[in-house]
């Protein structure tokens, strides 16, 4: 009896588990997207706190890393990590500014599509405004209490680095609360955005390199 | 005068010998002899450092993971902080498979530089051709094809502290492993080129 308890419960979690996605419709599709691209207008600033987690099938453990960003509109980025090294990358003028542990360095954009490719996909992950379809094969789907869409780059560039990325939205908010980025062998990096602050003034000089 | 040349040629060719062992003492290779290289054979750590890269005033940093996945291969693979996948690599008895790269670094002379590099750092194990030794190292010498590796090993503690790769004439590059934990994890490990500039260095991450 409690066996069978016990996989019925298991078989219902299962099921429940399976049932959580749900394909949204035409309109609520609609209403999500607006909703996203309307929030995403109004959030001049953006800050943090976020995890990452990459996922690589033959290593026993996730590799963690962790720190802030800061989002300023329309494309200043900075990617601030504490862990599990002291390393940031701004993304400004066209430039990638990185400082790795003290030593710095930049990238020219303009000449180096696969870094550019990168910023206007994190600019425009982070912000939520990646609903183009030129860009991108599109579906979007609830989960509990976020939405969830899933893009498939048309870009050769970015499709060789990632053949799919997932970004969560909250159902409230309509901020970006995760994003995966897999890549065609299924290993992936996901990352989790806490504590979002929108439109809290970000001083210029977090954005010096 | 003939002898004159025969001793001047004679010369000249000791001249051009490697140097890696010169003022060694050489002495004769026992049955039990076997060059080893622990640091990356135990296949339940996941070996994750981070590499910082330098080809030519190039610089390149990462996360670079390497793993024993089977009884004879290592994979390995080097992420941007990112997480995007620049190369990955598998190595089994001394032969290779690349499963992806990018086109930046898919040039024959970067990836038979890696590969040749990565498949010495990972080889376990390896048959003596020579044996030498000074107040500080015991140094084993193995023969692969027509290059020589000869590992140092420290006398006060066993341990391997570096591999000099060489041609019968010229060192080619050398590994360095320092700051080697109770459990035989390497902790700083870095790749100097002789005659190209290039150099690797791993310092492993705590997860």
């Amino acid at each position: 009896m409690l066996r069978f308890l016990l996989f019925s419960c298991l078989f219902l979690g299962f099921s429940i588990l399976h049932a959580q996605e749900v394909e949204l419709s035409a309109s609520e599709m609609e209403t999500l997207k607006n909703n996203v691209s309307a929030t995403a207008k109004q959030s001049r600033t953006i800050i943090n706190t976020f995890t990452q987690l990459k996922h690589i099938d033959f290593l026993s453990n996730d590799i963690e890393s962790s720190g802030d960003l800061y989002f300023k509109s329309p494309n200043i980025i900075k990617w601030s990590y504490d862990k599990p090294y002291k390393y940031s990358v701004i993304f400004k003028d066209k430039k990638l500014f990185i400082n790795d542990a003290g030593k710095k360095s930049d990238i020219n954009l303009a000449s180096n599509k696969v870094f550019k490719k990168l910023n206007d996909l994190i600019a425009k992950s982070v912000s939520g405004d990646m609903m183009d379809e030129t860009q991108f094969e599109m579906s979007f789907f609830r989960n509990n209490n976020q939405y969830v869409v899933k893009l498939s780059p048309k870009d050769q560039t970015l499709k060789k680095m990632f053949t799919r990325i997932v970004l969560s939205f909250g159902s409230k908010n309509y901020l970006v609360s995760s994003v995966k980025l897999i890549e065609a062998s299924g290993d992936y990096t996901l990352i989790k955005f806490q504590n979002e602050s929108v439109n809290k003034p970000i001083p210029d000089a977090v954005f010096n390199h | 005068m003939r002898y004159l040349i025969i001793s001047a040629v004679f010369l000249l060719l000791l001249g051009c010998k490697v140097t890696t062992v010169k003022d060694f003492t050489k002495s004769d290779v026992t049955k039990k002899d076997v060059v080893s290289n622990p640091y990356f054979s135990n296949p339940k750590v996941d070996y994750v450092y981070k590499a910082d890269i330098s080809v030519y005033g190039n610089d390149f940093s990462g996360i670079l993971v390497l793993k024993k996945i089977t009884s004879q291969k290592h994979r390995m693979v080097f992420t941007s902080q990112f997480g995007s996948t620049f190369f990955d690599i598998e190595f089994e008895n001394g032969s290779y498979k690349i499963n992806s790269i990018v086109e930046q670094l898919d040039r024959k002379i970067i990836l038979n530089t890696l590969i040749n590099d990565f498949s010495l750092v990972v080889k376990e194990e390896g048959t003596v051709a020579e044996r030498f030794y000074n107040k500080q190292y015991n140094v084993l010498k193995n023969q692969d094809d027509k290059r020589s590796n000869y590992y140092f090993y420290d006398l006060s503690d066993v341990r391997l502290q570096k591999i000099v790769n060489t041609t019968k004439r010229r060192e080619k590059f050398s590994i360095y492993f320092k700051d080697v934990s109770e459990d035989l994890i390497a902790k700083n490990i870095r790749i100097d080129h002789k005659n190209i500039r290039l150099t690797i260095e791993l310092n492993l991450l705590k997860q």
